[in-house]
């Protein structure tokens, strides 16, 4: 019970400074002193206390989306593995709902931004849109090997790395890299997309939220800061000790969600924007990493064909 | 069995009466009476579904001998797909009929009616004469539904088209049959099993039995039709073809790994294949469609894929005897079965809306029809959803099966297996991501933005028959979407009938509650939707309001519906990937000059098993013909010389007889 209600009280607080983190870590790296580790947290209730300005062009789904991209995306995150891997909703197969609950949002996002008739949101959504689609499958190829190994279908047991020999190593570590990657892809962060750009035209995530104000906007950005966060959560429960004791927990999963925070912002400091036909060559390693941990498990597992 | 016995006669009372009323009164006629025979005959299956099978032997002269209408598990489920799928149609149909007031209709809905009657008698026929006499009908039934609008060369090429296929598909089905009765001595489906002590020989005529269905059913590369005649015919017929008819061949590859039981692994692994192909093909190109009714053709290319891939994961499980596999891969095909058949009409009816009130089928040249039309936006929006895969409705439920079956299979499978296992989730995974991305675009270029033509600009709603039609289908997709359970314990009771490890009651226990789990959430989930739209209007008016202003333009405030992005930029991201795949061809006309005046793009969508299978095969059989064409040479002296030899032949081989 303890660690459901922490997992709903990080929800609402760890995906702010995340954001936060990464934006003081660029500062730093710039030679600049940054804002408070919780200015988007200001951000978002300076926007809640804001009214909208709507496009006459739209309809009711681009009023609808803001509220159904969040409520999606915070129901996907009550699913995922948290303190010590427990989960505040569990069930079998609940990877899978949380992943189709991140879809329908996707889907929200991308028609909302088609609701606008601008070009430079359609273009970001087309280019959101190819993303997600190769990034998925690795999802659920990396999902269905730790299914194969562990004989579960639930987030806990899928991300308690047990098994012979160098398996929970290898999982671990391909593991890692790719959460890692599809974090800055979902999270639309350098290198393969650039938030505080100011060309309309070589943004993707940020141009498609280009006609959102005020409490639609917040709703937005928290909706990506929690997706940021979910895959924080799932590089914690791949990393942490099997057997690792709740109040402990409780600590050292906000700081490995900060680690990956700095990574990021480290990243963003040292590495410039892909050009976008670059990113589809990114994005496909992520694809390879899914193969690799795949073969790894088939070999450790053993057992003739 | 009597109830289902008195709808199919209710419906083939409204066929033939129809005639003898006014034009004015008989399409209403025909519907009312149609809907009454499909709600008897809908309930009949039902009741069988709930209490267990019947039949009843007819007994005839020639040809038949005998016929046996059965409904088992199996046949009640799809009966009761066919009776919901032909009443939203029939209802849908009265309403999109009405924009043809000058055609007597006669025979297109006595087409209509024994439509649907065939398609009822294939599901429960048990004997081979009854079963490929109703398939045949229900082929040539639908051939005239196709044929409706018959001034259109494009509509011709399609029937021809069809019609062949359809042959093909005959041919290959009646092959299989033969081999089997040479085996067991009879034309009953149950005396198959008896027949298959050889496996190779099973193989082989599986084979062919298979090629056969999944012409009907349209899994690539046998789809070649299927793109061609559901855009052609009537948006009530395609509705119904693609939603339902193609099931048939579903129907068809489900009834026979039944007779036989336990496949070979490599026919599991083949049907896996195709179907895997079919997915991700299917959507590759509806993707790259212009023309909304033939990217929903796709879709059904693609859908039956994602039904394949259950039934392939169940073969397979039936041969390495892998209990999840059997039964969820099993139950989420049938539950896929079922909501493709909710969905597909669905938005075949909404495009057959937007049809009649822009009149055209061009994606580039709609638009901002959510403001013209809203009842059928917020449907075909719904729809999409649905079609996408996506909670909370009905798609979802069906892959969320598929899956658990992957998920809680691939451990218990051995060695490969078990990576072929999370493969195939992984290909279930791009289908799923790539169908989202193409119904983005649908939804977006169709609906959103602003009117890219005139016709756009003057589109309204249908009337209420269409849209009742319609919501019909939409609240089905709704009630699967979020109560799941017992729709997945009838299509679990139907997978159960398969030779089984264990007690399937007791291995669908769990999935039952966990499906009432995911109910919950998505309950949760929608609450929570509406509590935060609820804040945020609030907070808006709260805060001042909502004022409303050009969308941002970088500055640019004069932005026309022309500078909006069109379908085939939207997909020109993944069709630079892998649009050479796809055989897409592309024209560009790039600006010169100082002063530009003319820069053009277009695009192609180009089917490659057309190019590269059907066009070269329907030209070699052309070549072979052309061979034998010297014998009719319209010379009136070369026949009369051809009854001479024939003639002379006759004399010589009745001597040699006498001799």
């Amino acid at each position: 019970m303890t660690a459901r209600a922490l997992n709903v009280l990080f929800l609402l607080i760890i995906p702010f400074l995340m954001a936060g983190v990464i934006n003081r870590v660029k500062a730093l790296a710039g030679g600049r002193k940054g804002p408070p580790l919780l200015q988007p947290f200001f951000d978002t209730l300076k926007l809640l206390r804001k009214g909208a300005v709507v496009s006459r062009v739209t309809s009711w789904v681009f009023a609808v989306a803001p509220a159904l991209v969040l409520a999606a995306t915070a129901t996907a995150l009550l699913l995922a593995p948290g303190v010590g891997r427990v989960q505040t909703i569990a069930f079998d197969g609940d990877i899978v709902l949380c992943l189709y609950l991140l879809g329908l949002a996707k889907f929200f996002q991308l028609i909302s931004a088609l609701d606008t008739g601008s070009a430079f949101e359609g273009m970001g959504a087309s280019r959101e849109a190819l993303f997600s689609v190769i990034v998925e499958p690795s999802l659920f190829l990396f999902a269905g090997t730790l299914a194969l190994v562990s004989g579960t279908t639930s987030f806990g047991g899928l991300f308690t790395l047990v098994g012979s020999g160098a398996w929970p190593a290898v999982a671990a570590t391909t593991g890692t890299l790719l959460f890692f990657m599809l974090m800055l892809t979902e999270g639309c962060r350098i290198p393969v997309d650039d938030p505080n750009t100011h060309l309309e035209l070589t943004m993707i995530h940020e141009v498609m939220i280009l006609d959102n104000s005020g409490p639609d906007l917040a709703f937005l950005q928290y909706a990506a800061a929690l997706k940021m966060y979910l895959f924080a959560l799932l590089i914690a429960a791949l990393v942490l000790p099997v057997d690792i004791a709740p109040f402990q927990a409780a600590v050292v999963l906000p700081l490995v969600a900060l680690l990956c925070a700095l990574l990021a912002g480290i990243v963003e400091s040292l590495v410039a924007r892909f050009r976008i036909s670059h990113v589809p060559q990114f994005l496909f390693l992520t694809v390879a990493l899914a193969l690799i941990a795949l073969a790894a498990a088939v070999y450790f597992r053993g057992g003739a064909v | 069995m009597t109830l289902f016995l008195a709808g199919i006669a209710t419906i083939l009372t409204a066929a033939v009466a129809q005639a003898l009323f006014p034009r004015r009164t008989r399409v209403a006629f025909f519907a009312f009476v149609t809907v009454a025979g499909l709600l008897l005959a809908g309930g009949g299956a039902l009741m069988t579904l709930l209490n267990g099978t019947e039949s009843v032997l007819f007994a005839f002269p020639f040809p038949f001998e005998r016929v046996t209408l059965e409904l088992d598990a199996l046949s009640a489920f799809f009966a009761l797909v066919i009776a919901f799928g032909g009443l939203a149609g029939t209802i849908y149909g009265a309403g999109y009929l009405g924009g043809y007031p000058d055609r007597p209709l006669r025979g297109h809905l006595f087409a209509f009616a024994l439509f649907l009657i065939s398609m009822l008698l294939v599901v429960t026929s048990r004997e081979v004469l009854p079963f490929l006499f109703a398939w045949e009908l229900m082929s040539l039934f639908s051939l005239v539904l196709v044929f409706f609008d018959r001034g259109n060369d494009e509509v011709r090429d399609a029937t021809v088209n069809y019609f062949v296929a359809m042959h093909v598909a005959f041919a290959l089905i009646l092959t299989g049959f033969l081999l089997f009765m040479a085996r067991s001595g009879s034309g009953e489906f149950s005396s198959f099993a008896a027949a298959m002590s050889d496996p190779a020989f099973a193989e082989a005529a599986l084979l062919i039995l298979f090629a056969g269905f999944a012409i009907k059913a349209g899994f690539i590369p046998f789809h070649s039709w299927l793109p061609k005649a559901h855009p052609a015919a009537p948006s009530h017929v395609s509705g119904l073809m693609s939603g339902v008819m193609i099931k048939t061949g579903i129907y068809g590859i489900l009834r026979f790994t039944l007779i036989v039981g336990v496949p070979t692994t490599r026919l599991a692994l083949i049907v896996l294949a195709v179907a895997v192909l079919s997915a991700v093909v299917g959507v590759l190109y509806a993707l790259a469609q212009h023309d909304l009714k033939r990217l929903l053709a796709y879709h059904s290319v693609e859908n039956i894929g994602i039904i394949g891939i259950g039934i392939g994961l169940a073969m397979l499980g039936l041969r390495i005897g892998n209990g999840p596999l059997i039964l969820l891969g099993m139950a989420g095909a049938l539950l896929h079965v079922l909501n493709h058949a909710l969905f597909k009409g669905l938005l075949f009816y909404g495009a057959g809306a937007v049809y009649r009130a822009a009149h055209t089928r061009d994606i580039e040249k709609l638009g901002g029809l959510i403001a013209k039309m809203p009842a059928t936006a917020a449907l075909f929006i719904l729809g999409s959803v649905a079609i996408s895969g996506l909670p909370p409705l009905n798609g979802f439920i069906s892959e969320f099966v598929l899956y658990l079956a992957m998920l809680a299979g691939a451990p218990l499978a051995a060695g490969a297996f078990g990576a072929v296992v999370v493969l195939t989730a992984g290909a279930l995974a791009l289908t799923g991501i790539l169908a989202l991305y193409c119904f983005t675009k649908a939804c977006g270029i169709v609906f959103l933005g602003t009117p890219r033509s005139d016709a756009a600009d003057k589109a309204h709603d249908p009337g209420g028959a269409m849209i009742a039609g319609m919501t019909l289908l939409a609240l089905a997709i709704v009630a699967v979407g979020i109560v799941p359970a017992p729709f997945f314990a009838a299509a679990a009771k139907v997978a159960a009938t398969y030779p089984f490890p264990g007690d399937p009651a007791a291995q669908a226990a769990p999935v039952i509650g966990t499906l009432g789990t995911v109910s919950r959430v998505l309950v949760l989930f929608l609450s929570l939707f509406a509590l935060l739209y609820y804040v945020r209007s609030r907070l808006i008016v709260r805060n001042g309001g909502t004022a409303s202003d050009a969308t941002w333009g970088c500055g640019y405030r004069h932005a026309t519906a022309r500078m909006q992005y069109t379908a085939s930029s939207y997909v020109s991201p993944l069709m630079a990937l892998a649009g050479r795949l796809l055989g897409l061809r592309t024209h560009l006309e790039r600006p010169e000059g100082l002063f530009p005046a003319r820069t053009e793009f277009r695009s192609h969508p180009h089917d490659l098993v057309d190019a590269y299978l059907i066009a070269p095969g329907a030209k070699l059989i052309r070549y072979l013909f052309s061979l034998f064409r010297w014998v009719q040479s319209g010379d009136m002296a070369q026949y009369i010389l051809y009854g001479v030899l024939f003639l002379a032949a006759a004399l010589i081989w009745i001597m040699g007889g006498t001799r």
